[in-house]
């Protein structure tokens, strides 16, 4: 409802009732609110606004509460003042009916402009519609030539392609000929070359064809002499192993380290076995060095001549000789040795026994000769002293001079038995050797009444070094030696002489010489020589002076040689020829005196004690001997 | 005159040199081995002079002189003269025994001359014989 204020001022109040019932339950409050509202409805539309929006709601309410309303003893009147919003509101609603005639002209306005348009528009589109009917129906006729034109390009293209095709295969085929074409060239060429080759090589054939029949002759040639050759290669085999059976010595082929390679039935008897390898020993007993060994010198390549002992289990020993050669092929040694073994056990026994059975003889000889020679000096006095039978005195005499043969006899026998056990000395100091060959001549010459010893000697001293007792009884050994073989002869000739640096003495006799075969033993021990002639010589001794010559020639550092010529009364006989080293220069002027002191006191020369030599002590000079 | 003792195990031996020194004018005496010898030479008052054969049964000469060698007074009283044949073996030991008494060797067989010689050089060695012993 509008009121006016005090001040003239309008003012919208809303006036709300809300009926009061004690018992009634308050249910639904808003019910109750509606009701009032309803009540300032019926205010409100009765009020001098004109607010049509308020009317409308406040009707609704009034009519709603309208029912509660008889019974309603007490009412509650709630007023409030709404002008603000009321104002507001009525300006809203007459800036809306403003604008709602604004909007209703301008569309009366488009309406007629629209209906303009739309006549121009549709006089066009009439216009349109035929130009496109008589467009498509070009586009249409347009578009059938296109397609008719498609069709052609495709099969013209299909056309090329197929040509293209044909092109290359047509382009490959030629090059194929082409190649074919080349190749069959070359194959021509090739077949060219092979027939030259062929023809070349037939050419070839035929050369080695020639060569093969020449080879073939050469071969067959080569053939028959191999043929040959084997037959004598067999035979010599044979007759190697004929000779290597029926030798007597054991043979044994060592190769390079000396281990056997062959052997004959004898070394496999000798030794226990084909094969054994016997390990060589000295005189005694022990064991050679490993190179000492007759193997081990026969791998060398040595050529030796040498003994060697063997000793059983059972403790009995042997003795044998073995002597070595190199096996030589076509002039080079091959590195093998040839050894042939011979058992020398009974030689040596014997010769043991020989030298045991010298040793005694020389001594039991020896023992009767002193009171012999004693009892012979004694009757030599007593005959000398007294008148007596000459006859007495000569035969002592002759007792004498044989009782020194025989001592000359032991004496060899004696010096045989020390060169044997190693027990020669000799005392080697400046000697005349001039002046021991003058004694010997003189001595000799006593034996002798057939022939005369003649002696050449230089005007000088000639000094060696020596033993002069030894070089004297030398000298006297060949002198004897040429009394003995040469008789009926009249001269000796003993040669003494200075040849380059050696001393030379020659004993050369014109008797009926020495067989050729006799000369190579003639230094041995025990040797003698048989005379061809059958004539004995009137003595013959022991067959030992060459040999104690040689031997004592040797201990000089000296050699000796024989020449003969086996030539009865040819006159040439026989030459012993000796050299011996001459002493050094300013030893001449001092050689030993056979009356000077005998100084050092060695081995068997002992005997001249510490007495002067020409005192006439033990030691004879072999001239005194005779 | 001296008197001299001959030491030789061959009996022909020993009697012919006691023959010579016998004519020589010498007193023999004879022992036939080395111990023989070696008693006779120990037991001897008077000077003797020993002809002493090395080769000798029981005791040779060497060690017959090594067994004199060991008393002075025998060296002293006697003079050795050794006669040998050959026995090699032992002369090493007969060189240093015989340098070490001055004994002469003779060597069998021997010339009267040579013996009789080495037996009168002996006796000019002994000691002066006693005059009663003359």
């Amino acid at each position: 409802m509008t009121v006016e204020t005090v001040l003239g001022e309008r003012r919208h109040l809303r006036i709300s009732c809300y009926p009061y019932v004690p018992h009634a339950r308050p249910q639904g409050a808003p019910g109750a609110e509606a009701g009032t509202a309803s009540e300032v409805g019926t205010a409100s539309s009765a009020g001098e606004t004109g607010e049509t929006g308020e009317t409308g709601e406040t009707g609704d309410t009034g009519e709603a509460a309208a029912p509660h309303t008889a019974g309603v003893t007490l009412v509650l009147i709630l007023v409030d003042d709404v002008t603000a919003q009321i104002e507001a509101q009525q300006k809203e609603a007459a800036q809306v009916e403003r604008e709602r005639g604004v909007q209703a002209e301008r569309q009366v306005y488009e309406r007629g402009e629209q209906a303009r348009s739309l006549e121009l528009v549709e006089a066009e589109n009439a216009r349109l519609k035929q130009e496109t009917d008589r467009v498509t129906a070009v586009n249409r006729s347009l578009l059938e030539a296109n397609q008719n034109l498609n069709e052609t390009v495709l099969q013209l293209r299909r056309a090329q392609d197929e040509l293209v095709v044909s092109h290359e295969e047509a382009q490959a085929n030629a090059e194929e000929v082409k190649t074919l074409n080349e190749e069959l060239q070359s194959t021509n060429e090739e077949y060219v070359t092979v027939n030259e080759e062929l023809e070349a090589t037939v050419e070839e054939l035929h050369v080695a064809n020639d060569e093969l029949q020449a080879r073939s002759r050469e071969l067959q040639q080569a053939a028959d002499t191999l043929a040959t050759q084997r037959t004598a290669s067999e035979a010599a085999r044979a007759r190697l192993e004929a000779i290597l059976l029926s030798l007597g010595d054991a043979v044994l082929v060592v190769d390079r380290d000396g281990a056997p390679l062959l052997t004959n039935a004898v070394y496999a008897a000798m030794f226990g076995s084909a094969n054994v390898v016997f390990m060589a020993a000295d005189e005694v007993g022990n064991p050679l060095p490993a190179e000492a060994t007759p193997q081990q010198r026969a791998a060398r390549g040595e050529t030796f001549r040498m003994e060697f002992t063997l000793t059983s289990a059972d403790g009995t020993r042997r003795w044998f000789e073995a002597s070595g050669h190199p096996v030589r092929s076509a002039g080079e040694e091959i590195g093998e040795g040839v050894l042939t073994i011979r058992d020398v056990t009974e030689r040596t026994l014997q010769r043991h026994l020989q030298d045991q059975f010298v040793g005694l003889a020389s001594h039991e000889l020896r023992t009767p000769l002193t009171p012999l020679t004693a009892y012979l000096d004694m009757l030599s006095r007593l005959f000398a002293d007294r008148a007596t039978d000459d006859r007495a005195r000569l035969y002592t005499a002759h007792a004498q001079h044989q009782a020194q043969r025989l001592q000359r006899l032991t004496q060899d026998l004696t010096d045989v038995n020390r060169l044997q056990s190693g027990k020669f000395n000799l005392i080697m100091e400046p000697v005349r050797l001039d002046e021991v060959a003058a004694t010997a001549a003189e001595t000799a010459q006593t034996m002798t009444t057939d022939h005369t010893i003649h002696l050449e000697r230089p005007e000088t001293p000639l000094v060696v070094n020596g033993d002069a007792f030894r070089l004297e009884q030398v000298l006297m050994n060949l002198l004897v030696n040429a009394i003995t073989y040469a008789p009926h002869t009249e001269q000796i000739d003993l040669r003494v002489r200075r040849v380059g640096s050696e001393a030379e003495a020659q004993v050369q006799d014109y008797g009926a010489g020495i067989p050729a075969t006799d000369l190579p033993h003639l230094f041995s021990r025990f040797y003698q020589v048989m005379r061809t002639d059958g004539e004995r010589p009137s003595r013959r001794g022991l067959g030992l002076g060459l040999y104690i010559a040689h031997e004592v020639v040797t201990a000089h550092g000296g050699r000796i040689e024989v020449a003969s010529v086996e030539a009865p009364r040819d006159g040439h006989g026989t030459t012993f020829t000796i050299r011996l080293p001459l002493a050094p220069e300013g030893t001449a002027d001092q050689p030993a005196d056979a009356s000077a002191p005998h100084g050092a006191v060695h081995g068997e020369e002992r005997r001249t004690g510490a007495h002067p030599r020409s005192k006439g002590s033990g030691r004879e000079s072999p001239s005194q001997r005779h | 005159m001296a008197q001299v003792l001959v030491v030789e195990d061959d009996r022909d031996t020993r009697q012919v040199l006691h023959l010579i020194l016998e004519d020589a004018g010498y007193t023999v005496a004879e022992a036939a081995d080395g111990l023989e010898g070696l008693a006779a030479i120990q037991a001897s008052t008077v000077p003797l002079v020993v002809l002493l054969d090395l080769d000798l049964p029981k005791l040779n000469g060497i060690e017959v002189l090594q067994a004199v060698a060991r008393d002075a007074r025998l060296v002293a009283r006697h003079a050795f003269v050794l006669i040998t044949a050959v026995s090699q073996s032992q002369f090493q030991a007969a060189e240093e025994i015989c340098a070490t008494l001055s004994v002469p060797l003779v060597m069998k067989p021997f010339s009267m001359d040579t013996l009789l010689d080495q037996v009168a050089s002996a006796a000019r060695r002994l000691p002066s014989i006693p005059q009663a012993q003359t």
